[in-house]
């Protein structure tokens, strides 16, 4: 009798703990799904920059970091930028004048350009950040293989949170996109990535 | 007077089958609270807490002067994107570690009510399944410590 009850019992917790974890109210929408599976071809871009209009082909001659995150990240953006700035403190000044780092916001309906070049530069002072319409930002996105989607969190204290891919993409001097870079790549690797480009020239 | 007190402890230790709270049995190490960038609004506490006890414990929610609210989350990777989520408790196993770091389980800050500043501490109380509660005084770190210890 009394062991009946504890199996049902146990039967029960388990069934509440798989609901709390199946949430399919919760599930992506269906754009963001497109973890596309060929190659992304990345291309050059035109968005809004601290001096108007900005394009990738404006840093031609540079090696460009290419990050998608946004202001209120709480936690995956800012490793992903302190360890792009360590890289970016390894470099002799001879390189580092051949590296720009660009946060596009995935987040443009918050995210202003006047609030990005007050986050980033708390990073390094040499980062910018662009932002641009939500269908300018999706467009370029999709080329780039970067995906990201809205999500409410918890009781919505947050507001909202937006889930993202953190990869940080490397473009070359001549603007072609070579490799993505997983999240938490650390500065050393960014390092090595970034020498590897310079030397082949 | 006396017979009065020590019932009530006998009660009080019975009611919680065990003699100590939670919070004489786990421990919590390097601690800390992520310093932020300029107008950001949130931020995380991140620490090891070390369960010397032979069952599971829990941290179920946690508070903070420091935010307006303060909630349990994780991080996931799926669908190639990294997705934060409230968590409804942290489990530190028996005799093992529950690990709070970038990247993983956090204690988030939302609505930061004070400047986070490198040399004031940031206090955090967390709560244990067994309602017994411990309050930390956590050092704020700069952002750049992966770049340190990357070597
Ligand atoms: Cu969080």
């Amino acid at each position: 009798m009394k062991k009946t009850y504890f199996i049902s019992t146990a039967a029960i917790a388990t069934l509440g703990v798989a609901l709390l974890f199946w949430q399919p109210w919760q599930s992506p929408q269906s754009h963001a799904l497109l973890v596309t599976s060929q190659a992304p071809t990345g291309g050059d871009f035109t968005l809004e920059g601290e001096h108007g209009k900005t394009s990738l082909h404006d840093y031609a001659g540079n090696i460009v970091l290419l990050y998608f995150g946004y202001t209120t990240c709480p936690d995956i953006c800012p490793t992903n930028l302190s360890n792009l700035s360590s890289a970016m403190r390894q470099l002799t000044d001879g390189e580092r004048a051949k590296v720009q780092v660009l946060m596009i916001s995935v987040d443009p309906e918050r995210d202003t350009i006047e609030k990005l070049n007050t986050y980033l530069p708390y990073f390094h002072p040499s980062f910018k950040g662009l932002v641009g319409t939500p269908e300018q930002t999706a467009e370029i996105a999709k080329r780039y293989g970067a995906v990201y989607q809205k999500a409410a969190i918890g009781e919505g204290a947050l507001g909202y949170a937006v889930d993202h891919s953190a990869f940080t993409y490397l473009i070359n001097q001549q603007g072609q996109l070579v490799a993505q870079l997983p999240h938490a790549t650390t500065g050393d690797e960014f390092v090595s990535a970034i020498r590897s480009q310079l030397t082949l020239k | 007077m006396m017979t009065r007190s020590l019932l009530t402890s006998l009660l009080l230790a019975s009611s919680l089958s065990a003699f100590a709270a939670v919070t004489d049995k786990v421990l919590v190490s390097d601690g800390y609270v992520r310093e932020v960038p300029p107008g950001q609004m949130v931020s995380a506490a991140f620490m090891t807490l070390h369960n010397e006890d032979m069952d599971d414990h829990k941290i179920i929610s946690a508070s903070s002067p420091a935010a307006k609210t303060v909630e349990l989350h994780t991080h996931t990777h799926e669908n190639g994107m990294m997705k934060m989520r409230q968590v409804p408790n942290i489990n530190i196993p028996a005799g093992g570690d529950a690990l709070l770091k970038p990247g993983g389980l956090h204690i988030m800050l939302i609505g930061l009510t004070q400047e986070l500043k490198k040399d004031v501490p940031v206090y955090v109380t967390i709560k244990y399944e067994d309602g017994s509660e411990k309050a930390l005084s956590l050092p704020v770190k700069g952002m750049m410590p992966n770049a340190m210890t990357a070597h």
